[in-house]
């Protein structure tokens, strides 16, 4: 897989050059709220039929972004649009194409769950109460709600009004969801049959979902894409497959196990592979037995992957068990990425 | 990409809040969809929220309180000071009762509006700002418009039906009853108007406030404050209650039983109607322009 600077986003680098089409565009959007930047100089992007996980800590800055989005809130610099329209001043026009969950949804006490999606469908058509009827029925039963349509939304629980709130946010078959926290107030099987659903209205209905979420696990489940938010900060974009290869940095890591039964020529090894120009660190720790586990970090992939077995195979007396690219877990990047937003963007 | 044993684990819990069917249930058929027509226009949404706003009056207990609160306390006490007065004092005539009961009318009148429009509306755009129920409104095709003159129609409708019409009307009927002699009915209907522009007034500075203000206390400070203001105007700058409603009670009570209203009550008129238009215009002119 290739890794460079075009493919993935990071701070300070230039943002990649997309050439499928990009739903979501924003160009130097920031927003601040008296004296506070809550959003600053954010470049994104988020392509066609996709389900793209937006990351960060509380305060981060990602539900301003969905707000301003939708034209809910205003931006103090920078543009943005969404199908081509600008966040400004068509948002109206937006809005009729997108569904929206707020991270923390709230409805009106006194309408059943069947009255709330039928009074969120109204809002998008007008016509025969039967299709906005069949309409309402069928996303009662998307989110599992068919059996509690009749009861008022007071007496909901924190999972059932997300799950109304998912039903509502699809109500209109939106080619753009924009959903805040989906999963925040669910059980394990809940946050499952929600992610199932987005899976479905991307896959069936070719919709693009823009999430946000502080569940690693479940952004590594279902997404397609990945942006990582700090303090307002873009800290990297990429294909969810690229940030969890490399990092997110431009560099791939190699793991290595060998075995060799003199140290010397282990040192030899180690001083051939840290001569090249393309290995920035070589990490070493014990295996089982007397193996040797190594973690070599890499700038250039294709040099790494053409040479690094040859250099540590140059003497015989050295024998390779395992090699192959790490792959690290969401959770690792994400906080590798914040640990070094944080140390140098912010 | 996404693991495929991840999107396998899924599927199996998809029918297990939907009866074995597959989640997303039977998808809408094409002539359904077809039928179904993109809402437009400068105040979508208007009606929507006009239903929505109906139901929150007109469920749960809230119309029946403040019907049965202002019928006791604008009819009921005004007919019965009437009476009173009527039954202490032989020589009063049916004008003399009538006269009695109107200045009661007017006053609890005037006064009940304000503190309804208070109680009704100081949470009306501040509450909804507060709970998230704007944005997620506002997040779908409706006009920030729409959102703002429905709430104006539908309280203003309840407010004037429970603190006003009902209460005009068993007053009359009473009245009439106590008196021998009904009140003059144009006259009377005048007078009725002219508590509706008050109302119309304190509603539509409180629904303006509500765009101004994050807190609901601020709100009703203001609105009361204007309105004991007027009193103590009324002593020092009398020229100024003719250019807002404070001496709207005078004004109708004169209506009725002299036949006419004073100039003040004359210029006070077409000012309060102005200054109600002024507030509706800079309610949605902020509103369309806050931060959900």
């Amino acid at each position: 897989m290739k890794i460079s600077r075009d493919n993935i986003q990071t701070s300070g680098i230039e943002p990649r050059r997309e050439s499928a089409t990009a739903v979501i565009e924003t160009r130097g959007l920031a927003k601040t709220y008296g004296r506070v930047g809550a959003l600053k100089a954010l470049d994104l992007s988020v392509q066609e039929s996709s389900i793209f996980g937006f990351l960060g800590p509380n305060g981060a800055g990602k539900s301003t972004t969905m707000k301003l989005l939708l034209g809910l809130s205003r931006p103090t610099s920078g543009t943005g649009s969404v199908f081509g329209k600008d966040i400004a001043t068509e948002d109206f026009e937006i809005r009729r194409r997108v569904g929206y969950l707020d991270q923390d949804p709230r409805y009106y006490g006194h309408m059943t769950a069947r009255e709330t999606l039928r009074f969120a469908a109204r809002f998008f058509y007008s016509g025969p109460e039967s299709a906005i009827e069949r309409r309402v029925e069928e996303s009662l039963s998307l989110v599992g709600l068919s059996d509690r349509a009749d009861r008022r939304v007071r007496g909901f629980s924190g999972g059932e009004r997300q799950r109304l709130g998912l039903a509502q946010a699809q109500i209109n078959y939106p080619e753009l969801l924009i959903l805040d926290e989906p999963a925040a107030s669910l059980d394990p099987m809940g946050r499952r049959d929600v992610l199932k659903i987005m899976e479905r209205l991307r896959d069936e209905r070719g919709a693009t979902i823009f999430y946000s979420t502080h569940i690693l696990d479940d952004v590594q489940r279902v997404s397609d894409s990945v942006a990582i938010l700090r303090d307002g900060h873009l800290l990297a974009q990429a294909p969810i497959d690229e940030l969890l290869s490399t990092g997110g940095a431009g560099s791939a890591v190699y793991e290595m196990t060998l075995q060799s039964n003199s140290e010397a020529t282990l040192e030899a090894a180690r001083t051939r592979v840290r001569s090249q120009n393309w290995v920035s660190s070589l990490e070493e720790s014990p295996g089982p037995g007397e193996k040797r586990n190594w973690l070599v970090r890499a700038t250039d992939e294709s040099a790494a992957e053409k040479d690094i077995l040859r250099l540590v195979l140059e003497d015989r007396s050295v024998k390779v068990t395992g090699f192959g690219r790490k792959r690290q877990s969401l959770e690792e990047a994400f906080f590798d990425l914040i640990k070094r937003g944080g140390g140098g963007e912010t | 990409m996404k693991p495929r044993e991840s999107i396998e684990a899924t599927e199996q819990t998809t029918g297990r809040e939907t009866g074995g069917k597959p989640a997303g249930g039977e998808p809408q058929n094409p002539e359904e969809q077809a039928a179904l027509k993109p809402v437009d226009g400068s105040v979508s949404g208007f009606r929507n929220l006009i239903g929505k706003e109906n139901g929150e009056w007109v469920t749960g207990p809230s119309l029946v309180v403040h019907g049965v609160i202002w019928m006791l306390i604008v009819a009921l006490i005004s007919v019965a000071v009437a009476f009173i007065r009527g039954e202490m004092e032989p020589a009063y005539s049916p004008d003399d009762i009538n006269d009695a009961g109107a200045l009661m009318f007017f006053v609890l009148g005037s006064v009940a509006s304000v503190i309804a429009v208070v109680a009704r509306t100081q949470g009306a755009i501040i509450g909804e700002k507060q709970l998230g129920t704007a944005a997620w409104v506002l997040s779908k095709p409706a006009s920030r418009r729409a959102f703002v003159l429905a709430k104006l129609a539908v309280h203003f409708r309840w407010l004037l039906t429970v603190t006003l019409l009902f209460p005009a009307v068993v007053f009359y009927v009473l009245m009439t009853a106590i008196s021998t002699l009904p009140p003059p009915p144009l006259a009377f209907l005048g007078g009725f108007g002219i508590l509706a522009l008050g109302l119309l007034f304190y509603l539509s500075l409180s629904l303006l406030l509500g765009t101004v203000f994050e807190s609901r206390g601020a709100l009703a400070g203001c609105v009361f404050g204007f309105m004991v203001a007027g009193f103590m105007v009324a002593n020092y700058a009398p020229w100024l209650t003719a250019a807002f409603p404070w001496l709207f009670f005078q004004s109708g009570y004169y209506l009725v039983t002299q036949g006419y209203i004073p100039l003040y009550g004359l210029i006070s008129i077409p000012a309060t109607a102005l200054w109600s238009a002024l507030f509706i215009f800079l309610a949605l002119r902020r509103f369309e322009h806050a931060e959900l």
